[in-house]
């Protein structure tokens, strides 16, 4: 071994791909390291609901007799990535962070487990989540950590991807993104998480929350490692029928680190109500290195704006109460109290109030086009606040109701789950507690390129902080 | 404009609905917590009802592609 198990763990995937290629390090060095981190750490940040110590050996052997016989795959090869645990995997068992499938074992892979797979990746495990996507705390698994306070949550849903990227217990991760699922523990926990737009990458075999908000996507420690992830698993799924037949772009040429002769948009309405000062302050400052970058920054207008998670929860709650419905007939003494008034709400919705909430979202999405046909990206925050104590109580630590606490949680992401828009979660610094605070950049529909290109800008500009 | 919500949602309203579902007994205080998440899921969504989008066609539910 060329270098200590410790420091392994802590390089990106561009780093150990390179490695891997020139034969200094073999995928079985890497996923033992990995697995020793996972058996050194998960005790204290709980991010694994089921660690495929067997099965990722042997990928990780497969991977080494695939090198040394010269047929490198690429960059994931040998690399170990987890998954959100609703997440299908072939013969192991996939909880969706649930009693209700305690026993479930897939005889199917989702397809972004086949595309990794293919790709070369060693599946090192299935990752925490709020149950069934939705509801924290998770009363069977407990809630995972956050790396940088344990007192702390992670954000969610893929609470336990975020944790265990930022702990260097994998290299990357696949999460899912139903109103910023994937950007919110990614900003909360210092990661990269990056929501494709819709139809990019496949959801089949993914459990769903909401189909028509729903996104799976990557989740890393650099937009480099995020935008090669990406690369495995986007493109054109005849068994995802929202998946576009498009071809997919060479992600890696995005990565230029120049920014100039872009233009991005701040919203002057709705997406800064409510964010909490030291990160609005950490997000205007990463804006103005943007802009010393030579990006050129104005103030937009963002219409409808106030209609945004009214639309968002009627959609939500109604497609989750149709998902959850028959489960509930025959589980529903297996859901736990949160989900069920997270999701049963949804229930009693009605038809009109649903059209209603999706002509909004057609004007919602119009307008956010008519923005974004001026500007090449917009700069948010992506998360409203910093990573809050971790509570028994779940939601109702951030508000009265679940719907309450979620919109407060979804505020700054949920728009282009909504509109179908690429949106990235890059770190931005820390708050004066050492908490991590993140940047949203967004951008136009199957533009996924210029949304990675000027995150990789400001990830150069500004390198992150790490644990 | 017409209300396009329900009425206002009760408990034994909620009771009755639940256990058609078969999620079993719930409690009276967990009831009322519910009672109130609905109630607030739905004050939220008639904010919707000051929008007049006229013949603005409903988003469709699968295929949203960024409005493309």
């Amino acid at each position: 071994m060329t270098m200590a198990a410790q420091d392994l763990t802590k390089l990106s995937i561009a780093q150990v791909s390179e490695l891997i290629k020139s034969l200094q390090v073999s995928p079985v060095e890497l996923t033992d390291a990995t697995l020793a981190r996972i058996d050194e750490m998960d005790g204290t940040i709980n991010a694994y609901i089921t660690v495929m110590e067997d099965q990722a050996r042997k990928s990780a052997k497969e991977a080494e007799r695939r090198i040394m016989d010269g047929q490198y795959l690429g960059p994931l090869d040998g690399v170990p990535i987890g998954l959100k645990d609703i997440v299908y995997t072939k013969d192991v068992r996939t909880t969706c962070g649930s009693k209700v499938f305690t026993d479930l074992v897939p005889n199917y892979d989702a397809t972004v487990t086949q595309r990794l797979a293919a790709a070369g990746a060693v599946i090192i495990g299935k990752q925490g989540c709020y149950e069934f996507a939705i509801a924290p705390p998770n009363p069977l698994y407990g809630s995972s950590r956050n790396p940088w306070n344990t007192t702390c949550d992670t954000g969610g849903s893929s609470s336990g991807t975020g944790a265990a990227i930022a702990a260097y217990m994998c290299y990357g991760g696949i999460g899912t993104d139903t109103g910023g699922s994937i950007r919110n523990p990614a900003g909360v926990c210092g990661v990269v998480g990056l929501k494709q737009t819709y139809g990019r990458a496949s959801r089949s075999g993914v459990f769903p929350l909401a189909w028509s908000l729903d996104h799976v996507g990557p989740m890393a420690r650099t937009v480099e490692d995020a935008a090669i992830i990406l690369q495995a698993i986007a493109g054109h799924d005849p068994n995802d029928p929202s998946t576009v037949d498009l071809p997919v772009p060479n992600y890696s040429h995005a990565l230029t680190g120049q920014v100039r002769g872009l233009r991005a948009g701040v919203p002057t309405n709705y997406f800064f109500d409510g964010v909490h000062p030291e990160v609005e302050q950490s997000v205007r400052q990463a804006i103005k290195v943007l802009e010393g970058a030579g990006i050129s920054v104005e103030e937009v207008t963002i219409p409808y704006g106030e209609y945004i998670m009214p639309a968002f929860s009627t959609i939500i709650s109604a497609e989750a109460a149709a998902v959850h419905g028959p489960l509930i007939q025959t589980k529903g003494a297996d859901y736990s109290q949160q989900v069920l008034s997270a999701v049963g709400p949804g229930a009693f919705i009605t038809s009109g109030a649903l059209f209603k909430a999706q002509q909004a979202r057609s004007a919602i999405t119009r307008g956010m086009n008519e923005v974004l046909d001026k500007v090449d990206v917009l700069l948010t925050p992506a998360v409203p606040f910093v990573a809050w104590p971790l509570s028994a109580e779940g939601y109702n630590s951030l508000g009265d109701t679940t719907v309450e606490a979620i919109t407060k949680l979804a505020f700054t992401t949920a728009a282009f789950n909504l509109t179908g828009h690429p949106a990235i979660s890059v770190p931005c610094g820390l708050n004066s507690e050492g908490l991590p605070i993140g940047l949203q950049i967004a951008g136009r529909a199957f533009d996924e390129e210029t949304v990675i290109q000027v995150a990789h800008a400001y990830e150069q500009l500004a390198p992150p902080p790490r644990l | 404009m017409a209300e396009s919500l329900p009425l206002e949602p009760n408990v034994e309203t909620l009771r009755t609905a639940m256990d058609r579902l078969g999620v079993g007994h719930l409690d009276e205080a967990w009831l009322e917590g519910f009672a109130n998440e609905l109630r607030a899921l739905l004050k939220l969504g008639r904010k919707l009802d000051e929008l007049d989008l006229g013949n603005e066609e409903p988003a469709s539910i699968f295929v949203n592609r960024g409005g493309k």
